[in-house]
This record gives structure tokens, sequence and C-alpha cells, in this order.
């Protein structure tokens, strides 16, 4: 079963310190610390699109309980699309684009190694969506998750509170 | 935006496929994305019901050795560097000529031609 967070307690003097406040204020935050709400999904297959608007890359989409703190989200992978031609990736939080119009991160070079690691700050405790989105500017991009010789490499989009 | 998935017989020539769709319905297509030996189709939010029956139509048809027209301008480019290939024929032979400006020339030309097969074996290109 996954640690609960409690809100610390503000202990007062001579206040009686019971098992269950123990329990809970001591081990289950320490465990909620240790293992922390995080998700993690890696592509074992090439993704690709034409698409010039932003849609999702398939497979990189996370869900994730939090208790209120801030989510940090990274990403790592192998893409391109022809020289001249770009291929971006942004990350969407509960449907919100963190990068804006041309997202996160990118290329117009060719097949380039592509990261970021990515603070979302101001989400409210519970569920949330975390999916990484892609466009082209033309031509077809590619992330390459082993489909090609010699870029079997292995994207990941992951997803920790902090 | 509307997401349309279609589930192809066989390979899928993706850019041939967006080409075909940008050409049949016009700035209603955003793309097509692959995963998973699936096909979407990204088409604005606001495209009939009539469009999205078409895209899907195309892309159940989709001939994957019909080429975009990009793919077929660099093939035919591709053709062509060949045909020159065949046709330039044996070695330049500086010395065939008497003109020492025309030998020089030639030499040039040798080298050049040399500089480019080197160039070419270390792309891997036969």
């Amino acid at each position: 079963m996954p640690a609960v967070w409690t809100q610390p307690i503000t202990w007062e003097v001579d206040q009686l310190v019971t098992e269950g406040q123990l329990n809970e204020q001591v081990r289950d935050n320490l465990e909620w610390l240790k293992n922390p709400p995080r998700a993690a999904a890696a592509l074992a297959a090439n993704i690709a699109t034409t698409s010039t608007a932003f849609v999702d890359a398939p497979g990189l989409a996370l869900t994730l309980t939090t208790a209120g703190g801030a989510l940090v989200v990274g990403f790592t992978g192998v893409a391109g699309n022809a020289a001249g031609a770009t291929v971006v990736f942004d990350l969407v939080v509960d449907g919100v684009s963190q990068g804006g119009l041309d997202g996160v991160v990118g290329t117009n070079v060719g097949v380039v190694p592509l990261a970021f690691v990515w603070l979302v700050e101001g989400l409210a405790a519970g569920a949330h969506t975390v999916k990484l989105q892609w466009k082209v500017s033309s031509g077809t991009g590619t992330l390459y998750g082993g489909g090609t010789a010699f870029l079997r490499f292995k994207p990941q989009l992951w997803a920790r509170e902090v | 935006m509307l997401n349309l998935v279609v589930e192809p017989s066989g390979p899928v020539n993706l850019e041939a496929l967006d080409a075909a769709l940008r050409a049949a319905l016009g700035s209603v297509v955003l793309g097509v994305s692959a995963a998973d030996g699936g096909v979407r189709i990204h088409l604005r939010a606001d495209a009939s019901p009539d469009a999205a029956a078409q895209a899907r139509s195309l892309a159940v048809r989709h001939d994957p050795a019909a080429l975009s027209p990009r793919q077929q301008a660099e093939r035919d480019r591709s053709d062509q560097l060949a045909a020159a290939r065949r046709a330039a024929g044996g070695t330049l032979d500086p010395d065939a000529f008497a003109d020492p400006r025309l030998r020089a020339l030639a030499q040039r030309v040798v080298w050049l031609a040399l500089e480019i097969e080197a160039l070419r074996a270390r792309l891997g290109e036969e």
C-alpha cells in the first residue's frame, strides 16, 4: 500500500505523543518521502508523426495522484526530422501546455538526443495527467524507440512529486 | 482536434499518406502519427463528418508503395544521378589532352571525382 502524506503536527510542550501519531507523523511521512508518488513510461518501438499541431506522443502519458506538492517531470529520447524541418516536444500537465507555442525542446538539425527536466508547481492534491506532445514544421518526425538499427534507444517520460 | 484511429492492413508510408490526405482534404488535415502498427489521423476539430469519413477511407486504401511528391522527386533525382554516373563511363585520362590547359583541367576533374567517391564511401553509399 502506498504511503500517505499527512501534514506535520506542530508539537506543544507536554503534549502526549501517541503511538498513532508517531506512526503517522514519523513512519508514514518518512515512507512517503522515501517513496513519493511517481510514474514512468518508456517506448519499445519507433513512433512518427507528420502533425503540424501538437498531438499526443503515443505511449508517453502518465497519471499519478499527488499530495499537493510540485512535480518534477523528465524526458529523454533521440528524435529527428529531415534537416531544416523541426520536430518539437511539449509537456502537457492536466491539459495545460508547459512550453507554449513551440513546446519545451526540439531540433531542426536532423537526429539528435533531446531531454528536459521540468518543474511543475501550483498543483492541487489529487490525480494529474502528464503527457508528452509533439509536432513538426513539415516532413516526418520520428522518436526512435527500437525500430531502426543503431537508433534502438528507449525514450522515457517520468514524473515524481517533490 | 479530432483524432481518427485506423488499423492499416500492412506497412504505412506516413509521408505519402499525409500528402494524400492534405491533397484531398486541405487544411482540415493536421497530420498523421504512427505507433505500434496503428495510425492516427489528426484533423481540425471543425472537420465535417464527411471529411472524417473520407480521411478514414483514404487511410484504409493507402498504398505504401505510392510515393509523396517529395519522395517521388527524391527518387527521380536519385535515378537521374545513377543514369548520369553510368553515362559518365570510365576514368578521364588527362594525358589524352595535348593542350596543357585542358590537361590541367582534366587532372582537376579526376581529383574532384576521387574526392567525391571517397566521401560517398565514407557515407556508406554504393
